[in-house]
């Protein structure tokens, strides 16, 4: 790293080359309005695909983390620029859309005013993060920060009482049953249907526990949710911390705990929370295995490869994503064991270190991942497998239409409801819905991959979940016009995150390095993002883990410390 | 820390493989009977109890397929005009190209257009010529599979008709049917014709 380089180049005159550009440029401009005219879905496609084609030339020419090689720069950037920052520019420039769109709609609640005062509170929880005074030191930030969050939060769950709606209240329901009824009357209603047995996964390492240590109220597991919710902020705190310094991580924290969806969510018997929350316990597992392997602590490194295996079977019960975790640590971990050379510690040969890194970080937690599955499997606490693979390659041939959104709606009307549990093969019907799109028209996989990415990054936009048969104490329940300006003030939240997160995107590839470990997150976000995008079903509340995933970022972008000076996890 | 040139190997590797996943995908798709049966080929037919003109035919199966225009490639609709005039079946049909001597089968899956809209309907799929499957449709009907499995091909083609039949009494320009009841349909979809797996009939 270049010391003393700024971190943000000043503004220059326009070169005259640079003004030569103006004219194709306002032709394009004129194109882009006369097309957001025409038929502003495609408009919001379209542009977001050529800002990130230009945005794309541009950084490969561009000095940035990994700035030795280029080619590890552009393939980096293009998993990440494919899986984030284009789902994400969709995302924002759709919620920009409607929003705004909302507000010139005279008959819509939400007011200019409520916007407003979103983005003045956003802005200012932002500002103070940034220019918090160092005299006062880090620790006061940080309780200030938490006991606050959690203190506002509670007071939410605590005032509001919501209905638990759709899987939220079948879970729940199934909880209470296996609280009441115990594991063996409960498990004859499990046989042979799918969704039933995903929900007994999900409560099991979350809801079940909760619910037989503090009972049947709804405080059982909405308290939690809040503070599992502040933990998951403060592992955000501390990852930022190490890669981007003190400053991005204040900024990170703040943004995490101030999410609109983590306010609403901590009022349901939701599995998101507790699944963002083991998301990054095992990315800090799999970090510090990456750390006290570079600090020569093999035998530690070992125990923490142990225990991101462990979290992973856990974060598998709890969201079904514990073989996507595997597969991006795996893919990175290769890639640091292959690239990993000499480090403090004693003395050990470089082949050596390289089969104790590959151990660490990939062996080990595939084992311990594998044993404590096929522990829960002769448990009977798993899907059965049949029942697994049925389920998914229906799921599968349901959602990889090309031609469909992917949205749940879709899904439900033209699998669900027409048939059903039907016998069909939907393992060859997927293969040749696939193969099909590739020999006739690879361009609408590609397509798809952007129109579905408006639906999953409609963030903010399932308050249903969060508001049904809401009721304020005291003040009478949440519905009609209180609803809808909560869901304008989600939906703007959401807008600034994604237009906050497109930006730190951006710089995060200015920047003359960033350390390896710092782009975990972003690498497993992505690949997450990806297949969501590529073959399942998309709803936003899929993203749950975006609001502290991307918070790091977020907080690299405002934090006031040069990223990556000389710090290394 | 970090060595750029293997880790640019690693990276680069991984970004091929995916690429060339992705062309052995495409290539394998064309070598062989994978991809699904292209609809926009199939040719209407129809006979029966009211004949109307061919080009009447061609029109009204021609506009069943234009919605949504995006699926007309997978979804194959047939459905019953519900004013007088109309066919008393619509049926649609197409050859394939096989090779003699080995087995196929034949998979497709079916669903009412609407519910209640398969009432007193009833399916056929016709091979070569034969009747191969055929189900009267009782409500309440769901979407189900057809399997038909052991196809020979003839010539090197294999011929293949999907058939919607009304098994209840004609309509005629007297009794119309009610407007408020919907236009019996079943769509058609994701079709395969494919060499039998080992074990099949």
């Amino acid at each position: 790293m270049r010391a003393g380089s700024p971190v943000t180049p000043g503004l220059r005159r326009l070169s005259a080359g640079r003004r030569r550009v103006w004219a194709p440029a306002a032709v394009l401009g004129v194109l882009a309005v006369a097309l957001v005219a025409a038929a502003p879905s495609s408009a919001v496609r379209v542009a977001a695909f050529l800002v990130a084609a230009g945005y794309a030339a541009r950084v490969l020419r561009r000095q940035g983390p990994l700035a030795a090689d280029r080619t590890a720069r552009a393939v980096l950037f293009l998993v990440t620029g494919v899986g984030v920052f284009l789902p994400a520019l969709i995302g924002f420039f759709n919620l920009m859309g409607h929003t705004l769109a909302r507000l010139t709609d005279p008959a819509a609640p939400a007011s200019r005013g409520d916007l407003l005062a979103t983005t003045l509170v956003a802005a200012g929880l932002v500002l103070a993060a940034r220019h918090w005074p160092a005299r006062l030191g880090e620790p006061a930030f940080v309780a200030l920060a938490l006991v606050s969050a959690t203190a506002l939060k509670l007071a939410y769950v605590l005032l509001v009482r919501v209905e638990p709606v759709s899987d939220f209240a079948d879970m729940w329901a199934l909880t209470s049953s296996l609280a009441e009824r115990g594991l063996d009357a409960t498990r004859g209603s499990l046989v042979f249907l799918f969704h039933r047995w995903s929900y007994f996964e999900r409560v099991l390492p979350y809801l079940l526990p909760l619910r037989l240590a503090f009972g049947p109220r709804p405080e059982s597991y909405s308290v939690a949710n809040v503070v599992v919710g502040s933990l998951a902020s403060l592992l955000v705190y501390r990852m930022t911390r190490s890669w981007f310094g003190a400053g991005a991580a204040r900024v990170a924290l703040v943004v995490s705990l101030a999410a609109v969806e983590t306010v609403l969510a901590a009022g349901i018997p939701t599995h998101d929370v507790p699944g963002a929350f083991y998301t990054l316990i095992a990315l800090v597992l799999f970090l510090a295995a990456w750390r006290l392997h570079s600090r020569g602590r093999e035998r530690a490194a070992l125990l923490a490869g142990a225990g991101f295996g462990l979290a992973v079977a856990v974060l598998d019960l709890q969201r079904t994503t514990g073989s996507v975790m595997l597969l991006t640590v795996t893919l990175l971990g290769l890639a640091m064991a292959a690239v990993e050379r000499g480090a403090a510690g004693p003395p050990a040969g470089e082949r050596h270190r390289r089969l104790l890194a590959a151990l660490a970080l990939v062996f080990i937690p595939w084992m311990v991942f594998g044993t404590a599955d096929r522990v829960l499997r002769a448990a009977e606490l798993r899907v059965p497998p049949a029942l697994r693979e049925r389920a998914g390659w229906r799921g599968l041939a349901a959602a990889t239409d090309s031609w469909g959104d992917g949205s749940y709606a879709y899904c439900y009307e033209n699998y669900t409801a027409p048939y059903g549990v039907s016998k069909a093969d939907w393992r060859s019907l997927a293969l040749a819905k696939l193969a099909t799109d590739l020999h006739h028209h690879p361009g609408a996989r590609v397509t798809s991959y952007l129109r579905k990415s408006e639906a999953l990054f409609d963030l903010g936009s399932q308050t249903y979940f969060y508001l049904h048969g809401a009721e304020l104490r005291g003040f009478g329940p949440v519905y009609r016009e209180r609803e809808e300006r909560i869901l304008a003030v989600s939906r703007w939240f959401s807008a600034l995150f994604l237009g906050a997160l497109v930006v730190a995107f951006c710089r995060l590839w200015t920047l003359p390095e960033v350390p390896l470990p710092g782009l975990l997150p972003l690498l497993y976000l992505a690949v997450f993002t990806a297949i969501l995008l590529f073959l399942a079903e998309v709803q936003p509340r899929y993203l749950y883990p975006i609001w502290y995933l991307g918070a790091i970022y977020i907080g690299a972008l405002f934090g006031p410390g040069c990223p990556g000076s000389s710090r290394s996890s | 820390m970090y060595r750029s040139a293997e880790l640019r190997f690693v990276l680069a590797a991984a970004a091929a493989a995916i690429a060339l996943l992705l062309a052995l995908l495409a290539v394998a798709a064309e070598r062989t009977d994978l991809l699904m049966l292209d609809f926009r080929e199939w040719r209407p037919v129809t006979s029966g109890l009211v004949e109307p003109s061919r080009s009447h035919v061609e029109a009204y199966f021609r506009n069943l397929q234009s919605d949504p225009p995006d699926r007309r490639l997978f979804r194959l609709t047939l459905q019953l005009e519900s004013a007088a005039g109309g066919p008393g079946f619509l049926a649609a049909e197409r050859e394939l190209p096989a090779v003699d001597g080995a087995r196929y089968c034949f998979r497709v899956l079916a669903s009412p257009a609407a519910p209640g809209a398969a009432s007193g309907l009833g399916i056929a799929v016709h091979v070569n010529g034969a009747l191969a499957w055929s189900r009267p449709l009782t409500p309440p009907v769901r979407g189900f599979a057809i399997s038909v499995p052991g196809i020979r091909p003839r010539r090197g083609k294999v011929k293949i008709r999907l058939e919607l039949r009304s098994s209840g009494p004609q309509r005629s320009p007297a009794s119309p049917a009610s407007p408020a009841s919907p236009a019996p349909a079943v769509h058609f979809e994701y079709a395969t014709l494919r060499r039998c797996a080992p074990g099949a009939r």
